[in-house]
């Protein structure tokens, strides 16, 4: 049984359902973010569980508090492991707990602490909200006299955004990896690893390109990261599928917890590929009470997979969304080929919720085969109607930096600088 | 013919408490203004406005049942 809002009704999503039921209209907070209206549907049709995917809901601790009160299982970790995790303050404290390196830094609540904490920590240093997460909120800070207006914007903004005025300050890490460890938990204080992801093809923190295993990773460090993951998730007796997030100190050889995620999340299907294990069907199976299907002895990586997300926006036009009907997608195919997408030919991209439009992975026995694989699916790929970052998927995809691997966080804007070049060179030749 | 459709997801109601009489029936006379029934979301009331001037010519949502958002309730003959 799929909830979808007014503007999802004719979705592919809600075509291939057994059932749907129109939780609201398009605006996602009379929908998608409508607690009362989703746990009454779900009581009303007589619903065992909710899944509730990734964004949305699936993170507000209040949701699965009242699924439940309610007595409908919420396929995901606990209220109080949502919450614990939510507040990233609190999540740091849990990593340091457990024996977790996490980036310098402290929580301040004025202008004099951030101060203090600017000449204990060092600078460029990021200010971040203790509400937010995935990638939202955060303003770097270069001089010590940016510093109180920074505070006080940033301050002012995590309230507004995220209902919640506390910040925290944590060192910049000039040249960084993002790379995440996906974890299973069974609730009772088991938890295994499934690798990890590495996602630092990023445009303004939101992640762009995704792959398994993280190329060009020494084998201590890989092992460490696996390690520390799993002893942070442990002391949380975490229940369910989640990630945790480091940050890969390329000139320290350091690495440090960012975040954990309490949900499955876009990029899955990467560990999805190389373990063969299907990480929605153990998220149902643990929420079911069947506990772990596997040790982790079982667990066995083979080859590389790579993912692109395919965004309805305009590259040329700082990557502005562009909603509309796409008149025509033709996905690629084939062997090693996974496309996850809720589009085909005449339907809409509405304006209301983000531009995903699909998710392209590639699985070879290498990355550099999974890589050439990608980039024909790139370019067999049609999408017309509304404008779509394919063109600089297959930028990136083909730059050296790329193919080498192992580039850090400023990758994709060293891509748009070379780009912004080329066009200069172009238009003066 | 106005259709009143579902303002929200809820459980319909047609009358103000159980055992009551229900709002309307097809055949009433009904305004803008006039309740027609009420839907319960999570144990907080929400009246059902008729919309138009008329008479109630069907009723297509059953009382005490599940109603998603934008689910027609009633049609209405316009009156004049």
């Amino acid at each position: 049984m799929l909830g979808v809002s007014e503007s999802d009704r004719d979705s592919k999503p809600a075509r291939l359902a057994d059932c749907t039921v129109c939780i609201g209209p398009a605006r996602a907070t009379d929908s998608y973010l409508n607690i009362a209206a989703i746990i009454h549907a779900a009581r009303a049709t007589k619903a065992d569980a909710i899944h509730p995917g990734y964004g949305f809901l699936a993170e507000r601790a209040e949701f699965a508090r009242q699924c439940e009160a309610a007595g409908i299982t919420f396929i995901g970790p606990t209220a109080a492991q949502i919450a614990a995790v939510g507040d990233k303050l609190q999540a740091r404290l849990a990593a340091q707990s457990a024996g977790v390196p996490v980036v310098p830094g402290r929580a301040v609540a004025n202008v004099e602490e951030a101060q203090a904490a600017a000449n204990e920590i060092g600078l460029p240093l990021l200010i971040k909200a203790v509400g937010g997460g995935g990638g939202r909120g955060m303003k770097r800070v270069d001089s010590l006299q940016d510093l109180p207006d920074a505070v006080a914007l940033a301050s002012a903004e995590a309230a507004s955004a995220f209902g919640d005025a506390r910040i925290y300050l944590e060192l910049y890490i000039a040249r960084a990896r993002h790379v995440e460890v996906q974890l299973l938990g069974d609730g009772e204080g088991q938890v295994i690893h499934l690798g990890e992801r590495d996602c630092s093809a990023q445009r303004r923190y939101q992640k762009l390109v995704e792959e398994a295993p993280a190329p060009a990773l020494p084998a201590e460090l890989r092992e460490a990261l696996h390690a520390a993951a799993v002893r942070f998730a442990q002391r949380l007796k975490y229940r369910g599928a989640g990630t945790v997030e480091f940050l890969v100190d390329l000139d320290r050889a350091d690495y440090y917890f960012l975040e954990m995620n309490a949900r499955i999340q876009v990029e899955h299907p990467v560990t999805e590929a190389v373990t063969g294990i299907d990480l929605v069907a153990e998220q149902i199976r643990i929420a079911g009470g069947a506990g772990l299907a596997l040790a982790q002895a079982d667990v066995r990586s083979r080859g590389c997979a790579i993912e692109c997300r395919i965004n309805a926006e305009d590259p040329d036009e700082d990557f502005r969304p562009s909603p509309g009907t796409v008149r025509e997608a033709h996905w690629p195919t084939g062997d090693g080929i996974r496309v996850d997408t809720h589009i085909t030919s005449g339907s809409t991209v509405p304006p209301y919720y983000d531009s995903l439009m699909a998710k392209i992975i590639a699985h070879a026995a290498d990355r550099d085969t999974a890589l050439a694989m990608l980039r024909r699916a790139i370019s067999a790929t049609r999408i017309v109607g509304v404008r779509s970052n394919l063109s600089f998927q297959a930028l990136m995809l083909a730059d050296p930096e790329f193919v080498a691997g192992g580039m850090d966080t400023g990758f994709v804007q060293r891509v748009l600088a070379r780009r912004q070049g080329t066009e200069r060179q172009v238009r003066h030749g | 013919m106005h259709a009143v459709t579902a303002p929200l997801l809820g459980t319909f109601y047609r009358s103000p408490k159980p055992g009551a009489p229900p709002f309307v029936e097809v055949g009433s006379t009904v305004d803008e203004e006039t309740i027609v029934g009420i839907i319960e979301v999570m144990k907080l009331m929400n009246s059902v406005r008729a919309g138009a001037r008329g008479t109630v010519a069907g009723i297509s949502a059953a009382d005490a049942t599940l109603v998603e958002y934008g689910q027609t309730l009633l049609l209405i003959r316009k009156a004049g």
